[in-house]
């Protein structure tokens, strides 16, 4: 257990380490998943695989491909609804601020509205693998030391895999890394801790 | 003994009295308008496309002492031909912008801008507080400089172009020359619209040194320092020899005290002078 809690912190601190300087949400994203988990995972394994509508949030990390810009911290708000074995969500994400690592006040932001399909496979009565498979419209805006610069839009396909962990309630805890190909010119690779809850 | 080290102690006591008490004044540019300051830009390429562009603004005239540092938001920003307001992209933004960080700059460098410049030399290091490195400039760019306030008006267009390129064909470089005899110095190619400094400065172990100088207003790419320019009678010295090609740029009008902007190609050659 002690080395699954190490694993874990290991991993959360990578996820949250643009979250340089916001500690706030990184804060109350973590005590929402300890609570859920605390109030929820010892009758987790008496609750049937839900199915319904369901919203969630996540907050994480994404790099992009193109090495002259930062990490930057990024939001998803999350609604679709839940089927035995996949699920069918949109998304509107805010994938984050990019900056360029050599010149001041100069980024590009990225946000955009992902609809996409999520096969998922159900490990035990509270774990699920999901696999995520869908097309993004995104749009990019950009300044040049303190100057806009320009903007961009386009649609991209987007793909990535997750763990799903079956709380209490209809609350579930995931954990997602998802890639949104060719988004003005680079690929962005998403790293995320989520927390979703199932109408039920 | 005593004497004499009491006296150099008077000596460097009084040197560095009168030093700190004629330190050029700095006044914040909140307090200056455009209109009261003067500009002096210097564009400088020392080969293999590395340009430094430095700047200093002083309130009043060329000759004034008092230097204006910059604040509040105002900046001076250095463009490659095109201006930083012109300067657009609309598709794959991060290459754009990443290719833009190129060719805009603003001027907020230290001396860490001349890291990895192998070959400057200490009379170029120019003491100017606003400074930016371009690795990417060639032959026939515009550098636009432009000063952005926010409380006065702006002058953005101040712009050089960068001379032609060329190389010291005499002397080479570790060539032993007599002092003796005249010393050509040619180079090529030739600019005829530019101007042209060239400087010898020599340096023996003696301690002795010595300069000699000549301006070209028209680049004619030989000059000849004449026989026994240089006096030293015995000893074996250094010979420094700077070429420096220059074009005049054009300065915003609304700068009031005036200004300049100058774009060089700067070379030299080190040699050894014999009597």
């Amino acid at each position: 257990m002690g080395l699954v809690g190490a694993a874990c912190h290991s991993l959360i601190n990578s996820i949250f380490s643009p979250f340089k300087f916001k500690r706030v949400p990184r804060f109350i994203l973590l005590c929402a998943v300890g609570w859920t988990a605390s109030v929820g995972y010892s009758a987790a394994a008496e609750d049937a695989p839900l199915v319904g509508w369901y919203i969630g949030v996540s907050a994480g990390g994404t790099t992009p491909k193109s090495t002259n810009f930062a990490n930057a911290q990024s939001w998803n708000y999350d609604a679709g609804y839940r089927f035995e074995n996949f699920s069918s969500e949109l998304t509107y994400s805010y994938l984050g601020r990019f900056r360029h690592n050599n010149a001041a006040a100069t980024d590009v932001r990225v946000w955009g509205v992902t609809l996409a399909v999520l096969p998922r496979f159900e490990v035990n009565s509270w774990l699920a693998l999901e696999g995520l498979l869908g097309m993004q419209r995104w749009r990019a805006d950009s300044q040049l030391l303190g100057k806009h610069f320009g903007r961009d839009e386009g649609s991209s396909a987007t793909f990535g895999a997750g763990v799903l962990c079956q709380i209490k309630g209809g609350v579930a805890v995931n954990l997602r890394w998802q890639r949104y190909n060719n988004i003005s010119g680079t690929d962005l690779s998403r790293s995320a801790l989520g927390i979703q809850y199932v109408f039920h | 003994m005593y004497f004499t080290n009491c006296k150099m102690l008077c000596t460097l006591v009084a040197v560095v009295v009168m030093l700190a008490g004629c330190g050029d004044d700095v006044v914040g540019s909140k307090a200056v308008a455009t209109s009261e300051m003067y500009a002096d830009f210097n564009v400088r390429s020392f080969g293999e496309n590395i340009v430094l562009v430095t700047a200093d603004i002083k309130k009043g005239g060329s000759s004034s002492d008092t230097h204006v540092d910059l604040e509040g938001g105002d900046r001076l920003v250095v463009s490659l031909n095109l201006p930083l307001d012109a300067a657009s992209g609309s598709a794959d933004l991060f290459d754009q912008v990443d290719a833009a960080t190129a060719a805009h700059k603003v001027m907020d460098g230290g001396p860490e801008v001349e890291a990895g410049i192998p070959f400057l030399l200490p009379s170029i290091t120019i003491a100017a507080p606003y400074r930016a490195r371009f690795d990417t400039a060639k032959v026939g760019d515009t550098f636009i400089v432009a000063l952005e306030r926010t409380d006065y008006q702006s002058a953005p267009n101040s712009s050089a172009l960068l001379p032609e390129g060329f190389v010291i064909n005499t002397p080479v470089s570790g060539e032993q020359i007599s002092r003796g005899a005249g010393l050509v110095i040619s180079w090529s190619p030739v600019q005829a619209s530019a101007s042209v400094d060239v400087k010898g400065a020599i340096a023996c172990r003696t301690g002795t040194t010595g300069s000699w100088a000549q301006t070209l207003a028209s680049d004619t790419g030989t000059v000849i320092v004449p026989a026994g320019t240089f006096t030293e009678p015995s000893a074996a010295c250094d010979l420094l020899v700077t070429v420096d090609r220059t074009l005049q740029g054009s300065i915003d009008p609304n700068y009031g005290g005036g200004g300049k902007i100058l774009a060089h190609q700067s070379r030299f050659v080190t040699v050894k002078s014999i009597p």
